[in-house]
Order: structure tokens, then C-alpha cells, then sequence
């Protein structure tokens, strides 16, 4: 396949070949032409020559025939094949061929009657029968001379016979021949002589036009058949000044040797030239004739020959024409089909400053236009994909932080939609985002919380404030109530305009909780620091006057008694309080090591079934292996759980443990469920506070100590009510 | 943006240098026409006989090998008008002298071409043959006569005696053509290779003992 260069110049060469052709030819017809007219002497034979210039020409006009027809042949194979510019350009060629051959074949056509009717008017019969008149003519003036000569010849050799000289007096005979000669001036021979071949010649007398040549010897051949045949014998012979023809004839006689008279007439040189002129013509003529089938077939051809040289000229030249204009046409085709396949990076080449160029030059700057919006347009895409990318990392990091962020946070727009909720907002209020998300709050949400948030909003506005902040406590479901610490910020744009709310709130309850066990703990160790000093010298002080004087006083000896018994035991219990202040002001640290759950859990009810026949204690658990706990508290935690329920079964009821292992949260859930009366939503929520009891001899401490134990495990514990009546505590301890 | 040429579907989609080859084979087959010259068949007699030398004699005088031939069937209508019309006519007679070896091969002693020139002089109305061999032409207003002195070899002087050996065998080619006549007017540069008649004997081959 050849690049679009090299096929270029290929084209340019076939071109030079073509057009030094076409040059070519004229210039060998014309060198033939002057070899035919004789006008060039050159060293070579003219006729090979000539023979070498018309294989030059049969093979330049082959040579043209060869490119032309493979021209054809392309573009007839082009058209098949559907290339482009294939059918402009077998338009363009029928269209010139049409153009050039109908005139040139009516041309050729003309000129071929004109030759053959030139022809057939050179050889017509009377130029023929005018030559042959002309040639009968000179013949017959021939003939004349020779019959002449024999006439004068015959006589001379009767004068001769009959006459009185004899043959061997060549004197009297020389000056009868010269008698003979001067007498008859008109009709006389120019030569006479008699020869005896035995003696050679005897007498010779030349006219005075034969005066100054010496006439040639007579052959042999003819003085034999003269003798043989007894005839005159005619003979030619050449001389400068014309042709001699001379009668030769036997002179009888009784003479031992033969005599042969030769009569000589001339025909002189200016005669003879006349002569052999119409002899030339004649036969130049029917030669002609002869050759006039080669002659016609060789104009013909010549004919033929010019013809096709016309003819391929022409198709080479609409060939020409045809590839210079679909030329253009094609880039621009070929153009505009890379310009669809999206390449607009070329430029097409201008062959002509015409109307095409103009084309090429408005497609060439449309490309370039295309391009260089096309390269603004990527440049564009890739800056707007780059801050796309930037917007979508930010806004991927918003939403990291907004997913682990340990305050949730929820957005309204200012159409009162919900945009945003964040993980910690759905896992703390129970919610499914995607059942709130881009709806309206107002008919989201209950109308309790409704209620709130729009006095939250009001309060916002009414304060003027960007964002305020208040404490909420809100009960998600039922037994879960959390103290939260809400922020309410109003969303101003760049051009000051309202665009929503955003709300954060916080979970105080764990901290709360703290805060007030801390608290809690804190009075405790306090109390119990200040009132333990003072018991134990009440207590001794008390025993002491026991022991003196109990036995010593006989009146009121009971009441004394009883009022010292009274002392000590209320000193104890003064001293277990403040035991237990002091166990819940200073909690021991947690030892874990591992432990069976179910063991624990199975010794612990077996004392309990033991002591409340009443209550039905069931224990269901799974395969929970060993795992790291400290079992002492953990026990003390189910004795407590266990005590608050046997507390509130005092007319008897069930109680079931269920010890249950989440391997995929990595927990193990004890469940103790109760079928008691339950408690009440304020109940529940002080429930794990220090000194808050339900019962009246209770210290309160009891769950705020296994809460503190249950914490301190990183585990959970929880309440809930139970169903149909009761209540229901879970403990979830991490599995290790 | 790189632009990449888009290849045709198919490798006859374009005109390439193989369909440029099988072009240019097809045009040669049939230019090859142009250049075989047409071969003028042998110039049939007016009897349609081939023309062929006969009647070969091999004699000796005093001092030289002497060779008398004919040749029959060698003159057309055709050629007998156009010398009529004053084109000569010139047969050339090839004839070369051999020594036969046995056991090698043959060694030529001699070559010679003689030509044979027929003319007409329409004035006079007499032939004239003009011969290699002699000084003189004849002239006779016979045209058999001409026909027969034209056709005819007689007592060619072939070799020189002295220079054969006797007992020797010897062997004789002789063939005759008839000379390419030039056209008359220079005709032959207007109308090439063709003439208006010719024709080639067969090589003849005469063995003997001197």
C-alpha cells in the first residue's frame, strides 16, 4: 500500500512519461518524414533507420496505450469497489472521452474516405490509359529507329549485293559509306560499317553525330545469331551522347568470309531521357497501382495511429482533469470521516488558490475551531471532574465524620425536609433514616416530637441567635429514655439566605449517670468517713455500761437493758449502712479471670430455690464456654438482680435466667426475667441511681452497684418491661 | 489525537501492485502481437508448388569443380508483373562446399552467394538478367528465356581442382532465396515489414566423391 506521497509521485511520473511521449512522436514522425524526403543524411542505412524509428513509435505508442488502459482498468476497479471519488471521477472520463472520440472518430472516418477516394481518383483508368499511350508511343518510336535501321540497313546491303565494290576494297567501300552517309541527310544512318569477323572490321563511316564517339564493338553472339538466323539482329548500346541501335545484317556474297553490315541509327541523349521518362512513369505508375492495398493500409494506420494518439491524449488528459478535481474532493471526504471518528487534529492540503482551495482552507479553520473548543471543553470536563472529585472526597469526609461523629446530627432544609441523619441520631433515636429522609418532619415524626422541634425552632428565632442549645429528655421507646443536650443552629448561605437547620445533640445520660454516681459516691465515702468515727465509741461506750451496770441495777434493770440493747443493735445497723456506703463509695476494682457463667448462675439459683419454694426459678442457657470475668461480682450482680425479684413475688411467680452467646457481637446476654407487677416509666428511669428504692427498708444501692460492676466489665445492663406483666433485666458482658 | 489510517476491508479494496502486474502481464500478451511480423507464407506458384532447387549436377573441367542446378516453381504472377512494372527481381543462391569428416565434424571449404537480377525494359520490351558469375547481362525479349536464365546455374566455377583430394567425399548445401525486393519510392518506409513477395528453398545437400 503506498503512502499517499509515493503515490503522488508515482502520478507525476506517469505523467513525464505520458507527456514525453506525446513529444516524442511527433518529433520521430517528423525525422522519418525528412529521411523519407531524402532532406537527412545520416551514417546508418536509412532504412533500418526508418525501421528502428517506427518500432520506437509502436512501442512509445504501446507504451501510452499500457498507461492509459492500466488507468482505465484502476478506475473501472475503483468503481466496482465503491472507492471514494471513484464515480465523480468515471464521470469526469466518460465525459472527456465522449468529447475528444466522437469527433475524432468522425474525424478519422472523413479522413479515411478522403484517402480512399483520393486514391481511387489517383488510379483511375484514364491517367493509365493516358501513360500507356505515352509509353506506346515511345515504344513505337523505338521500334521506328530499329525498323529504320533495318530498312536503311537492307538498303545499303542491296546497293551492297548488288554493287559492283567488293567486300575486301575498302576504299571505294569507305567512300561509297560516306556517299551514302552525306547523301541522304534526313533519312540516313549515323553509322555504317561492315565487318568481316575472320579480318575484324573492315569500314566504318559515323554521321557527324557520331562523329566524335567511337562506336563499340559488336558481340560475337550477335554477329552468330545474325548468321545463324539470317535475319537483321537488333542490338542497344550505350554511348555519351545518347543510345545507338544498330541493325546487323549477313551480306551475301561469294565472298569466303561473312560480312555483316551494321547499320547504326542514334537516338539521342535528350530523345532517350524523354523516352525513359515516360517509361519511368508508366512503370512508377503501376507500381503505385501495385502497391496501392499497402499504400491505403499504411495511411490508414498512420491514420489509426494519430487517431489513438488523439484519442489517449485526450482519456490521459480526462484522467488528468478528473484525479486534480476529486483529488480535493476526496481529502474533504476523507476529512469529513475523520472529523466523525473524532480525529480533528489534521489539516488538509491545498492543491489550487480556486473556489476548492477556498473550501479546504473554510474546512481547514472549522477543524481547527472544533479542535480547539474540543481541547477547552476536555481541559473543562477534567477541572470539573478534579473539584467533582474534590467535592465528592469532601463531602465522602463530611460523611465520615458525620457516620463517627459521637453526637448525632440531624438536618432540616428550609423546606422542613429532613436531608440528614446521621448514624449515631438513627442508633440512639431507633430509627430507620430512610423512612424520614426527605420527607417532611412534620408528618415524619409523632406529634410530641413535632411539638418540640418547632418550639426549638421558635425559640431560635425568638432569641435571634444563630444557635442555641438546650437540655432534652426524650424517650425514644418504651423503658428508654435519654437525657440529651441539644443544639440548634439555623443554615445562613453566602448570600444570607435561610437554608435549613441543623440539630446536634448529645447523649448526657451515661455522663449524667456518672456524674451522679460520682456524686453519689463521693457523699457516700463522705458520710460514711464522718459517721462511723462516732459510732464505735457509742457502740463501746454502750457495751461498757452494759456490762457494768446491767447486773448492778435492780430497779429498771429491763428498761436499762433494753435501751443499752437498743443502742448497740441500732449502732450495727448504723454500722452496715455505712458498710454499704463505704462498699459503694469504694468499689473494688474488678478481677476477671475465666470463669463458667452457667456455674455461677446454677449455684446462685440453688440457694434460691431452696429459700422461695414459692417461686419457680428456670435457668436456660446456651454452650457458653469459659470467658474472662470477675465472677465474685458478677455473682454478687445476680444476687441483687434475684433479691429485687424474689422482693417484688412475694405471692409467688416465676423467675427465669437465660444465658444466651452472641459470637457475632461478641457477648454473652444473661436475661432475668420476672413476672412481678413491673415498674412504672419514672421508676425505670432512676432505677440504677444510689438511694433510690421502691422499697421502703431498701439502701438503694443494690442496682447502682451491680450497674457500677456491670460498667466497670465494659458490659451493658438495661431494663425493659416484661410481657404480659413484669420485668425483664438484661446484662450483656463483652465475650473474651 | 493520533490519526490512524483506516486499512481497507478487504486487500482488493484498492488497486495495488499485484492488479498493477496483472495488468501490465495481460497488455504484454497481447502486445507480444504487435511485434511478431506477420510471416508472409512462401510465395505459392501459379501450379501451388512449393519452389525447390533441382536437377543439381556436379562436374569438373580442367582445373575447377563446375555446378549446373535449376530452380522450378519459383515465379509468381505476381512477381512476373511487378517486373513488368520495373521491379526487379533478384534470386540469391546460396552454396557452400563442404569436406566430409567421418568421425568430426564437416569442414567448409568454400561459400558462395550469387545473385540473379531480372529486369524489364518496357521501351525496348526486352529482359534483361544480370548475373554474378558474368561480366555481361543478357537481354532477350523471351520471358521464358529470362525465366530460364534467371532459375538457371550453369557452370559455376565452384572450387579448384587442385585443392581436393581424390577419393574424398565431399558434400554440397545449395538454397535459394528470393532477395526482399526494396519497394520502389520509398515505399519501405511507409509500409514496413512487408514485402510483396518472397520465398526460400530448402537447404539442398549433395553428397560425393571426388
Amino acid at each position: 500500500m503506498l503512502t499517499p506521497d509515493q503515490r503522488k509521485q508515482k502520478q507525476r511520473l506517469t505523467r513525464y512519461v505520458i507527456v514525453f511521449c506525446m513529444l516524442l512522436i511527433p518529433l520521430l514522425a517528423y525525422t522519418q518524414r525528412s529521411l523519407l524526403k531524402g532532406e537527412l543524411n545520416l551514417p546508418l542505412s536509412s532504412t533500418i533507420l526508418i525501421f528502428a524509428l517506427i518500432n520506437i513509435n509502436g512501442l512509445l505508442l504501446l507504451l501510452m496505450l499500457y498507461l492509459i488502459l492500466r488507468n482505465l482498468v484502476e478506475l473501472v476497479f475503483e468503481r466496482k469497489n465503491s472507492i471514494l471519488g471513484s464515480r465523480l471521477r468515471v464521470r469526469l472520463v466518460i465525459a472527456f472521452v465522449s468529447l475528444s472520440m466522437i469527433p475524432t472518430i468522425i474525424l478519422f472516418l472523413v479522413s479515411l474516405g478522403s484517402v480512399s477516394t483520393a486514391m481511387e481518383y489517383w488510379f483511375n483508368t484514364n491517367v493509365e490509359e493516358s501513360l500507356q499511350s505515352s509509353l506506346t508511343l515511345a515504344r513505337n518510336l523505338f521500334h521506328e529507329t530499329e525498323d529504320q535501321a533495318i530498312t536503311l540497313g537492307n538498303h545499303v546491303k542491296q546497293r551492297l549485293e548488288q554493287g559492283d565494290i567488293r567486300i575486301d576494297d575498302t576504299l571505294k567501300l569507305q567512300q561509297r559509306f560516306d556517299t551514302t552517309l552525306s547523301l541522304l541527310p534526313l533519312g540516313a544512318p549515323d553509322a555504317l560499317s561492315l565487318i568481316t569477323p575472320g579480318l575484324g572490321l573492315i569500314v566504318s563511316a559515323k554521321g557527324k553525330q557520331l562523329a566524335a564517339i567511337s562506336l563499340p564493338e559488336i558481340p560475337t553472339e550477335a554477329l552468330r545469331k545474325t548468321a545463324d538466323s539470317q535475319e537483321p539482329e537488333i542490338i542497344t548500346r550505350q554511348v555519351p551522347v545518347g543510345e545507338l541501335v544498330q541493325a546487323i545484317m549477313l551480306i551475301q556474297s561469294n565472298e569466303p568470309n561473312q560480312s555483316f553490315l551494321v547499320t547504326t541509327l542514334l537516338i539521342p541523349t535528350e530523345k532517350l531521357i524523354l523516352m525513359q521518362s515516360v517509361s519511368k512513369g508508366i512503370t512508377d505508375y503501376k507500381q503505385l497501382v501495385m502497391l496501392k492495398a499497402p499504400i491505403k493500409l499504411s495511411m490508414i494506420i498512420m491514420l489509426l495511429i494519430i487517431t489513438l494518439l488523439i484519442l489517449f491524449g485526450a482519456i490521459w488528459f480526462g484522467f488528468f482533469i478528473a484525479r486534480s478535481m476529486t483529488a480535493s474532493i476526496n481529502k474533504l471526504a476523507e476529512g469529513t470521516q475523520r472529523v466523525a471518528n473524532g480525529d480533528l487534529d489534521f489539516t488538509i492540503e491545498k492543491d489550487s488558490n480556486d473556489e476548492m482551495g477556498l473550501l479546504v482552507d473554510s474546512f481547514n479553520s472549522m477543524t481547527s475551531d472544533l479542535l480547539q473548543s474540543n481541547r477547552e471543553l476536555a481541559e473543562t470536563h477534567q477541572a470539573l471532574q478534579q473539584s467533582n472529585l474534590i467535592s465528592e472526597q469532601r463531602r465522602r469526609y463530611l460523611e465520615t465524620i458525620l457516620k463517627h461523629v459521637a453526637a448525632g446530627v440531624i438536618a432540616i432544609n428550609e423546606h422542613n425536609e429532613v436531608t440528614t441523619i446521621n448514624p449515631f441520631a438513627a442508633n440512639l433515636l431507633k430509627i430507620n433514616p430512610d423512612l424520614f429522609l426527605h420527607k417532611d418532619f412534620h408528618k415524619a415524626l409523632p406529634r410530641s416530637h413535632v411539638s418540640v422541634i418547632e418550639n426549638f425552632f421558635h425559640d431560635l428565632l425568638k432569641s435571634g441567635k444563630r444557635s442555641i442549645e438546650r437540655h432534652l429528655n426524650l424517650t425514644v421507646r418504651k423503658g428508654e429514655t435519654y437525657s440529651l443536650l441539644v443544639n440548634i443552629t439555623r443554615l445562613i448561605d453566602e448570600q444570607g439566605r435561610s437554608i435549613g437547620y441543623v440539630i446536634v445533640f448529645d447523649n448526657l445520660t451515661k455522663l449524667e449517670k456518672a456524674q451522679r454516681l460520682a456524686a453519689w459516691q463521693e457523699v457516700a465515702r463522705r458520710i460514711a468517713h464522718e459517721i462511723k468515727n462516732p459510732l464505735t465509741p457509742i457502740q463501746l461506750s454502750a457495751q461498757r455500761l452494759r456490762k457494768r451496770y446491767l447486773t448492778t441495777i435492780e430497779n429498771d434493770s429491763e428498761i436499762f437493758e433494753q435501751c443499752t440493747g437498743t443502742i448497740i443493735s441500732q449502732v450495727d445497723e448504723i454500722k452496715r449502712l455505712v458498710t454499704e456506703f463505704s462498699d459503694f463509695a469504694r468499689m473494688p476494682r474488678i478481677k476477671k479471670q475465666q470463669a463458667d457463667i452457667i456455674a455461677i448462675a446454677t449455684d446462685t439459683l440453688v440457694l434460691y430455690r431452696e429459700g422461695h419454694k414459692h417461686i419457680s426459678f428456670t435457668l436456660e442457657y446456651d454452650n457458653v464456654p469459659l470467658f474472662s470475668f470477675d465472677a465474685v461480682q458478677l455473682k454478687r450482680v445476680l444476687i441483687n438482680l434475684l433479691d429485687n425479684a424474689v422482693s417484688v413475688l412475694a405471692h409467688g411467680g416465676s423467675v427465669s435466667i437465660e444465658i444466651r452467646l452472641h459470637k457475632e457481637e461478641k457477648a454473652v446476654k444473661i436475661i432475668l426475667c420476672d413476672n412481678g407487677p413491673g415498674m412504672s416509666d419514672q421508676v425505670r428511669q432512676r432505677l440504677f441511681e444510689p438511694y433510690f428504692s421502691t422499697r421502703k427498708s431498701g439502701t438503694g444501692l443494690g442496682l447502682a452497684i451491680a450497674n457500677t460492676i456491670i460498667t466497670e466489665h465494659n458490659g451493658l445492663i438495661t431494663v425493659r418491661d416484661n410481657e404480659p406483666t413484669g420485668t425483664v433485666f438484661t446484662i450483656e458482658l463483652p465475650f473474651q | 489525537m493520533m490519526y490512524t489510517p483506516q486499512k481497507p476491508s478487504s486487500h482488493a479494496g484498492r488497486w495495488n501492485k499485484r492488479h498493477t502486474a496483472l495488468c501490465f502481464f495481460c497488455f504484454f500478451c497481447l502486445s507480444c502481437l504487435f511485434f511478431f511480423h506477420p510471416l508472409i507464407p512462401a510465395a505459392q506458384t501459379s501450379e501451388d508448388k512449393e519452389p525447390a532447387i533441382d536437377e543439381i549436377v556436379i562436374s569438373a573441367d580442367n582445373k575447377h569443380l563446375l555446378l549446373f542446378a535449376t530452380v522450378t516453381h519459383c515465379f509468381t504472377d505476381k512477381m512476373l508483373e511487378g517486373v513488368r512494372n520495373g521491379i526487379p527481381l533478384t534470386f540469391r543462391f546460396d552454396i557452400r562446399l563442404n569436406k566430409v569428416h567421418n568421425n568430426w565434424f564437416d569442414s567448409e571449404l568454400v561459400e558462395h552467394k550469387i545473385n540473379h537480377t531480372l529486369s524489364y525494359n518496357p521501351i525496348k520490351e526486352e529482359y534483361q538478367v544480370a548475373f554474378a558469375e558474368k561480366d555481361r547481362p543478357e537481354v532477350t525479349r523471351s520471358l521464358e528465356e529470362a525465366k530460364s536464365m534467371m532459375a538457371d546455374i550453369n557452370g559455376l566455377e565452384l572450387y579448384s581442382l587442385n585443392k581436393m583430394h581424390i577419393g574424398s567425399p565431399y558434400s554440397l548445401e545449395i538454397k535459394a532465396t528470393l532477395v526482399e525486393n526494396t519497394f520502389p519510392l520509398s515505399m519501405h518506409s511507409i509500409i514496413p515489414f512487408t514485402s510483396l513477395w518472397n520465398f526460400e528453398t530448402d537447404w539442398r545437400t549433395v553428397e560425393f566423391n571426388y
